[in-house]
């Protein structure tokens, strides 16, 4: 490759890199978070959770069939069971909608039950707009992550479209980073970290880049797709098609056809159904049922799967006999080559595919991910500190890093902070009213550790403290769970949450010890690299 | 590292990259559905998926091309070819 | 089972990677050894999470074993071309 070509090549990838870092960074981490947050986090953040993710068939098919007649007719149109399983609500949910209203609304409206998955006591209810139901549903400090590394809670489409168009500068970065490491098979090891910061920055940068090239493009890749598709794709690929209708290309595709109520009466065996899903995918987990025209002849219901032998979740068609008819994909039966591509677009981007182990190197990879932009960053500042007439002050190379740590150090603290005050919150707030306290306990956080960068400390001494209080956060999470929490390590009532409680403090004491690795600098002017 | 030996016309290679290239790829979408030789299924989905690659070469592209004018023309080429296409599939389904 | 399966696996991939970062051995024996380790992670991985889920698994935790080994080992001292 000439060598005007690699020069080109090289400035692209450190402009997109220089823009893109602190976003990316963002974004990066919070997916690290994410991967976890369902089921494992989502349980460990819920006391209802804890004890059980299921409840037995039976009693899913008699709570049915209970509150079937309780409600009027029209809202058997489609019923919804959403099982207690950490992927959707943390109560077993029975939704019953009707698509066209009823005397008091135009608009899809439905009638909600939720019960708590131990004892089936009706803990709440709900009638109103199916939207606004989905909308205000209970959140958790795992959740709100998760949501916030979808879209940065700017709402849709902006937040949609920004970390759509990340993934695409990530593709561009990790594309041409490839191009213009000219020494990637001899330097596949090159870690030097006893050479000085600079040095190992800049090793850890190339052998980070070198070995998660594939992970990145794949998640550069998934990423700009599932944060486009809605907002852009779908509505160009529909243009020509479906006059630019969105709905009407989605439903075409993906529609669920509606049954013809027979009137016959027939008893949909929701137990025996949910019975032969498990036996014939043992491993994966049920998180949603759908059964439509309940109780009549001509019933239909379908299961949603995620994980088993199956890396993209499954869509199970039966007919209300309990015969089973298909096995789908969960956009629906369409055959070719390209919705299997953008089937695996999800497990390949959240790793959700086959447990925790899976995920594991989905956390790691991506927090590798998310270290590639800071060490590009911390490399570009360096150079430019550097020779005769550096075009970066000591002051502004100063100023530079505390922003660095202030607004990525912020996130990650902002982000740790949410589990103590889930603890916290799980014992003094209840339901839907602990929603109000995550956004701004997040958001305050990080604005005051990102304003803080501006006061005159030591940029060494500021990430030394950040790394402090994030230590700290995590660690208080074992303490405050024996404290305040329903299951904890002192009890056992729940192996999943005394092992992410231990997890938690793990993690927070490695913060605490590499923070307390970094030696105190008195002067401003000593932490900057000689030239 | 002098930029201004590396690229020619830099602030005009921003523009084609960071508009004109999204301009290009959102158009190519729809203009694909009209000429790829497969089911509907595939037609639809398959430029949805190319999406990013597509927007990725061009975005480079607008940088390493020698002349400015290159990636210019040749985006332009692909939305008005594109374009045409989509508006000959829609009138002739009005029609 | 399972557990002792991913665990074969990773020990494997981790070996290969020690393996292709060794100076002392030939390019072909590398090769051979190498492509014996990722098999057998492979076969492993398979087996565990089906074909697919396998085959996705051991390139991730390839990537990853290659990635611990050059932070915690380094380069090996002496590099043979």
């Amino acid at each position: 490759m000439k060598s005007i070509t690699l020069k080109k090549l090289f400035l692209l990838h450190s402009w997109v890199g220089i823009i893109t870092a602190v976003l990316l960074f963002i974004v990066a981490f919070s997916g690290a978070l994410a991967v976890l947050s369902r089921p494992e986090l989502k349980i460990w953040a819920n006391p209802e959770l804890q004890s059980s993710q299921h409840v037995a068939s039976e009693q899913i098919n008699r709570l049915v069939n209970e509150y079937h007649k309780q409600v009027p007719s029209e809202f058997g149109e489609n019923i919804h069971v959403f099982l207690p399983s950490g992927h959707n609500f943390h109560l077993l949910t029975l939704v019953f909608e009707s698509h066209h209203g009823d005397e008091n609304y135009d608009q899809e409206v439905a009638r909600v039950f939720q019960f708590h998955q131990d004892t089936l006591a009706l803990e709440n209810t709900y009638y109103g707009p199916s939207k606004e139901f989905y909308a205000n549903k209970k959140t958790d400090a795992p959740t709100y992550i998760g949501e916030f590394h979808a879209d940065l809670h700017l709402g849709r489409p902006i937040g949609l479209i920004l970390t759509g168009f990340l993934g695409l500068t990530l593709l561009v970065s990790a594309v041409t980073g490839l191009f213009i490491h000219r020494k990637l098979i001899k330097e596949l090891f090159t870690f030097r970290r006893d050479k000085g910061l600079d040095i190992a920055v800049s090793d850890a940068h190339k052998v980070i880049g070198i070995w998660g090239s594939v992970f990145n493009i794949v998640i550069g890749f998934t990423g700009s797709f599932l944060g486009l598709a809605t907002v852009i794709l779908l509505p160009a690929a529909a243009f020509v098609s479906f006059g630019g209708d969105q709905d009407k290309l989605i439903e075409t595709f993906t529609a669920i056809p509606e049954p013809v109520v027979s009137h016959i009466k027939q008893p949909t065996k929701i137990d025996t159904i949910l019975e032969h899903a498990h036996s014939r995918y043992p491993e994966a987990v049920i998180r949603d049922v759908t059964i439509m025209a309940h109780n009549d002849a001509n019933a239909q219901v379908y299961l949603r799967l995620l994980g088993g032998e199956a890396v993209a979740s499954q869509l199970l068609h039966y007919k209300g006999n309990g015969e089973f008819v298909q096995s789908m994909s969960s956009f629906g039966d369409i055959s070719g080559v390209s919705i299997k591509v953008i089937e695996l677009m999800f497990p390949l981007h959240f790793g959700n595919f086959a447990g925790v182990f899976v995920k594991l190197l989905w956390v790691l990879l991506g927090l590798s991910t998310a270290l590639l932009p800071i060490s590009g960053m911390m490399m570009w500042l360096a150079k430019r500190t550097r020779g005769s007439s550096p075009s970066l002050s000591v002051q502004a190379y100063a100023r530079w890093n505390r922003f660095i740590i202030g607004s990525c150090g912020g996130l990650v603290l902002a982000s740790f902070v949410l589990f103590p005050l889930q603890v916290v919150l799980n014992y003094t707030v209840i339901g839907v009213a602990q929603n109000s306290f995550f956004g701004p306990v997040f958001f305050y956080t990080w604005l005051a550790w990102l304003l803080s960068s501006v006061l005159p400390v030591g940029y060494k001494n500021y990430f030394k403290l950040t790394l402090l209080l994030c230590g700290a956060s995590l660690a208080l999470v074992l303490p405050l769970n024996i404290i305040f929490g329903v299951s904890n390590v002192i009890n056992l009532n729940s192996s999943l949450v005394a092992i992410v409680d231990i997890s938690f403090m793990v993690v927070g004491i490695a913060c605490i010890f590499g923070a307390l690795k970094i030696k105190n600098t008195q002067k401003l002017q000593a932490e900057v690299q000689p030239a | 590292m002098n930029n201004k030996k590396t690229f020619t016309a830099t602030r005009r290679r921003h523009l084609i990259a960071c508009v004109l290239a999204l301009i290009t790829a959102v158009i190519m979408i729809p203009g694909m559905t009209t000429y790829l030789p497969f089911q509907m299924n595939e037609q639809i989905l398959l430029p949805i998926i190319l999406f990013p690659v597509i927007w990725t070469a061009l975005f480079i592209y607008a940088y390493l091309a020698q002349k400015v004018w290159q990636p210019f023309v040749v985006m332009i080429a692909l939305c008005v070819l594109h374009g045409l296409l989509s508006f000959w599939a829609l009138t002739q389904g009005q029609g | 089972m399972n557990e002792l399966l991913i665990i074969i696996a990773m020990v494997s991939l981790l070996l290969m990677m020690l393996n292709i970062r060794k100076n002392t051995l030939t390019i072909p024996t590398k090769a051979f050894l190498s492509t014996l380790l990722f098999s057998l992670a492979l076969i492993c991985f398979m087996s565990v999470y089906g074909i697919l889920g396998g085959a996705i698994c051991t390139v991730v935790g390839a990537m990853l074993a290659g990635l611990l080994t050059a932070v915690i080992a380094g380069k090996a001292p002496q590099l043979l071309g």
